[in-house]
């Protein structure tokens, strides 16, 4: 495979590439948007995991007498998502807090959303745990709507599994706080801003300025590119989330790199050429990256193999978490071939101008210390 | 002929380097029972990760707290978060990095993956209980609290002098306090009471101002441990008393898992296939250090601590394999641009290697930075990350790097320069236009040499430039004229040519 070049200066063409990102942002902006509207909430607009959020957690133990030779956990399992996204329940719920809280809330608002499912085995008892998120707190501050639901919803499961004193037979309901609190966000989001300002003043001491703000801008492209896909898709937003969104952060520098750092080579041979003549940003730069594309190329294409193959296999969940991943490559190699050499040109053509002028009215002298720096 | 010792050193290398591969696939697969081949049970090291909750599975235990009657519901929403966060750090510090605590209301929920018995919590995390420090006079006499487990900002074993202390270290306060008390009692004796009951009663030699103390006693590892433990648990601020535990199912199931597996063995399977249709015999080296890469990376995920792989993790390795042979395909665009240059096979080989150094370098520096912020600022699920995904560079770096370097000299020294087409090595003067550097190397070398003429800088070197530039110009043609016999002379024109318009020949 060679991979055919147009003749076209790529990095000249921004506007093109800068476009297409802002486009998907706004997609991105519109459907949190609606998604905010349609229940009346600013949380709904991100699909935010029980891990972040807090929730409820449903405990069902089940005797050996209601342990039938097919009705297995999965079984089991569908019956209790039902329950939990009950309609009539939900309903209830609306109804209630209409009369007694003078609140009106969307029903989809009320149904749970499932964040995960376990199973524990004591003896002959199988028990099956649940979590599922609590009613957002923008209508249910403290909590008495989500009490109120799970109310009824124990009702309902006990009444389904027969629960009685004598057997075995159990249902536990609690609430549960935030696994990944505000403290893991906060300390992921502090990670990710330290790791960028690092990263910035190393690429700064190494290449240039310019590079170096190119490289964190196009990295907080990957970062938001990755955030707009996931809310678009409704997937969840959780700790495994964070963790890949830094992954991506991790891998994507390394294509900016290699451009740069062939940017900074064709720099040199460049001045050492032409020591006197100003350089022309654009054109190094578009031949730079068509120098390192097929490496570019090459090296996304490996990355994707393995995670595209565990998206292929993987159950709904492995998916879920998966698509952000492949996503964020994609923006990852985007913003490397695309955008930050154009943006790092951009930069530096006007930096250019800037000192140009000022040579034009200083002395001789400056121009020489400018060619021996470079 | 040296040319014989060489290729007999390759063999060498070839051979020794296909039996670890082979034995390291083969023992990533292979379990020995009891007895087999005298091995004394040896697992897969594989099945040694360690696996998230959500993966494996694991235990729970839930402790509810009582509100202490002095304490208000702030001080005690505080106790909670500080008990939950305690309870954290404690399994971190144990190499369960994903263990999750949760807290609402007044219970704490703690799940702790990868163990099959409830009752390892206990091992793990104590039973959370109070501690309390009294002088010991007697088994009668109980004397009044001098200080309480809330200053202990961390209990331990360490090995000392022959024999296992347990050591116990301070939080700021506690040291200050411990000092007083340990001023008080030397001589005497130390009661350490655990929910009431004597746990120890060790002697005060001396007053302890450091901050930590150590307490021997002929313990054996376990004991010093398992009173270490409990120490520890005395430290939280609250009394808790479980109320419920058991064993928990994986939250994602087998298939997870077993979709990782197959997903890592596939996709080293199509790099393979890709980097050899690409680079041929360069690929074959590349795909040879990607299996001796995944082997060790995967072994290093079994032996180190702190490793729990969970669904991130899991995507993180498989990323980690593709981006495994990054620095190959750079080293390898590197070598085919040399070569179409005009450099021979061997040169190019070695040039590559030594001009892609600074990229690779560069680049890696960036992801290990942030790898080490994450595990310096991040809670434990992203400190744990921030190791794993430390290792895979580190080791990805070495592989690719030096076992690529190695297994690339001993294969060619099995060929000659006829035998470039293996290499996928192509001189296209017609299709390929980026020798750029080369030439401009060819350059700077003249460049060089006509600064030292016109060194010392004086007014009007812009002349000398220029001439230095018409030197420049005929090293450019006698360098690269091999990559374009055909194009005769034209090769100045064709440069600047395409310099000024941009595009690519």
């Amino acid at each position: 495979m060679k991979i055919k070049m147009t003749k076209k200066n790529i990095a000249k063409m921004y506007r093109i590439w800068f476009v297409i990102p802002a486009v998907i942002i706004l997609a991105a902006m519109i459907v949190f948007a609606g998604f905010a509207i349609k229940d009346k909430d600013i949380n709904s607009g991100m699909n935010i995991g029980t891990d972040f959020a807090g929730g409820s957690i449903v405990t069902v133990v089940l005797g050996e007498d209601k342990i039938g030779a097919q009705a297995g956990f999965d079984a089991e399992l569908d019956k209790i998502v039902a329950v939990l996204q009950n309609d009539e329940i939900a309903q209830q719920v609306v109804d209630k807090a209409r009369e007694e809280y003078e609140v009106t809330l969307p029903i989809d608002a009320v149904k749970a959303n499932v964040s995960y499912s376990q199973r524990s085995d004591s003896g002959a008892n199988m028990s099956i745990i649940v979590k599922y998120d609590n009613i957002s707190s923008t209508y249910d501050s403290d909590n008495s709507l989500t009490n109120l639901r799970n109310e009824l919803i124990e009702a309902r499961l006990e009444e389904m599994y027969e629960v009685t004193e004598d057997n075995a037979s159990m249902v536990t309901m609690s609430n549960i706080g935030a696994t990944a609190s505000r403290e893991m966000v906060k300390s992921a989001v502090l990670a990710l801003v330290i790791s960028l300002a690092l990263i910035l003043v190393y690429v700064v001491i190494r290449f240039e300025p310019w590079s170096g703000i190119a490289a964190v801008i196009a990295l907080c492209h990957d970062v938001a590119i990755m955030l707009a896909f996931t809310i678009m898709f409704r997937i969840q937003i959780n700790s495994s989330f964070i963790a890949a969104m830094i992954t991506i952060v991790a891998y994507s520098i390394n294509n900016t790199i290699v451009i740069f750092d062939r940017v900074r080579e064709n720099n040199r041979a460049e001045l050492k050429l032409k020591p006197n003549s100003a350089l022309d940003n654009f054109e190094i730069c578009d031949r730079s990256l068509k120098q390192t594309m097929t490496r570019c190329v090459n090296t996304t294409v490996t990355t994707l193999f393995a995670i595209v193959v565990f998206a292929i296999l993987g159950a709904a969940s492995v998916r879920e978490f998966a698509l952000p991943v492949i996503f964020g490559l994609f923006a990852g190699f985007y913003s490397s071939v695309f955008m930050s050499p154009a943006l790092y040109a951009l930069m530096k053509n006007a930096s250019d101008k800037r000192k140009a002028k000022k040579r034009a009215s200083g002395t001789y002298v400056g121009q020489k210390s400018q060619a021996q720096k470079d | 002929m040296t040319n014989n010792k060489s290729r007999a050193l390759s063999i060498a290398v070839l051979t020794i380097f296909s039996i670890v591969a082979v034995l390291g696939v083969v023992f990533a697969f292979v379990s020995l029972e009891d007895g087999q081949l005298g091995v004394h049970n040896y697992i897969a090291y594989p099945r040694v990760i360690k696996l998230g909750l959500d993966l494996s599975g694991g235990a729970y235990a839930e402790y509810t707290a009582e509100q202490p009657e002095d304490m208000t519901d702030e001080e005690f929403n505080a106790a909670i978060e500080g008990t939950r966060r305690s309870l954290e750090d404690l399994l971190f510090g144990k190499g369960y990095t994903e263990a999750q605590v949760s807290s609402y209301g007044n219970t704490i929920r703690v799940e702790v993956p990868d163990i099959e018995d409830p009752e390892r919590i206990f091992d793990l995390v104590g039973r959370p209980s109070t501690l309390e420090f009294k002088e010991y006079t007697s088994d009668d006499v109980e004397n009044e609290t001098l200080m309480t487990g809330e200053e202990i900002a961390n209990a331990g074993v360490t090995y000392y002098e022959g024999q296992y202390r347990i050591m116990l270290e301070f939080t700021d306060e506690g040291a200050e306090k411990f000092a007083e008390i340990t001023e008080d009692l030397v001589g005497k004796q130390l009661g350490i009471y655990v929910n009431g009951e004597l746990l120890m009663a060790p002697n005060v030699n001396e007053t302890i101002t450091g901050g930590t103390c150590t307490i021997d006693g002929n313990f054996s590892y376990d004991d010093a441990y398992d009173l270490a433990v409990q120490i520890q648990a005395g430290s939280f601020p609250l009394d808790l008393n479980m109320t419920n535990s058991n064993t928990i199912s994986a939250t994602l199931g087998d298939s997870a898992l077993k979709a990782g597996v197959i997903a890592g063995l596939v996709g080293i399977a199509l790099i393979v296939i890709y980097m050899c249709a690409f680079y041929g015999l360069m690929g074959v080296a590349a795909s040879m250090s990607l299996i001796y890469y995944a082997c060790t990376y995967v072994f290093f995920l079994a032996v180190f601590p702190w490793v729990q792989l969970t669904l991130a993790g899991i995507a993180g390795v498989l990323l980690s394999i593709g981006m495994a042979v990054d620095a190959n395909v750079i080293i390898f665009e590197r070598i085919k641009e040399e070569y179409g240059s005009g450099k021979s096979m061997f040169n190019a080989t070695k040039e590559g290697f030594k001009r892609s150094l600074g990229a690779i370098i560069d680049g890696n520096v960036t992801t290990i930075i942030g790898a080490i912020v994450l595990m310096i600022v991040g809670t434990s699920t992203i400190r744990g990350f921030g190791i794993t995904l430390l290792i895979g560079i580190v080791l990805s770096l070495f592989s690719s790097l030096i076992v690529t370097r190695i297994l690339l000299k001993a294969i060619m020294s099995f060929q000659d320069e006829r035998h470039a087409k293996f290499y996928m090595l192509r001189r296209r003067a017609d299709e390929d236009g980026f020798e750029t550097v080369a030439v401009a190397e060819g350059i700077e070398e003249a460049q060089l040499a006509a600064e030292e003429e016109a060194a010392p800088y004086i007014p009007g070197a812009e002349m000398r430039a220029e001439e230095a530039d018409e030197t420049a110009d005929e090293t450019e043609v006698k360098v690269a004229k091999p990559s374009a016999p055909k194009q005769g002379g034209g090769n100045r024109r064709k440069y600047k040519s395409r310099r000024t318009k941009g595009g690519t020949r």
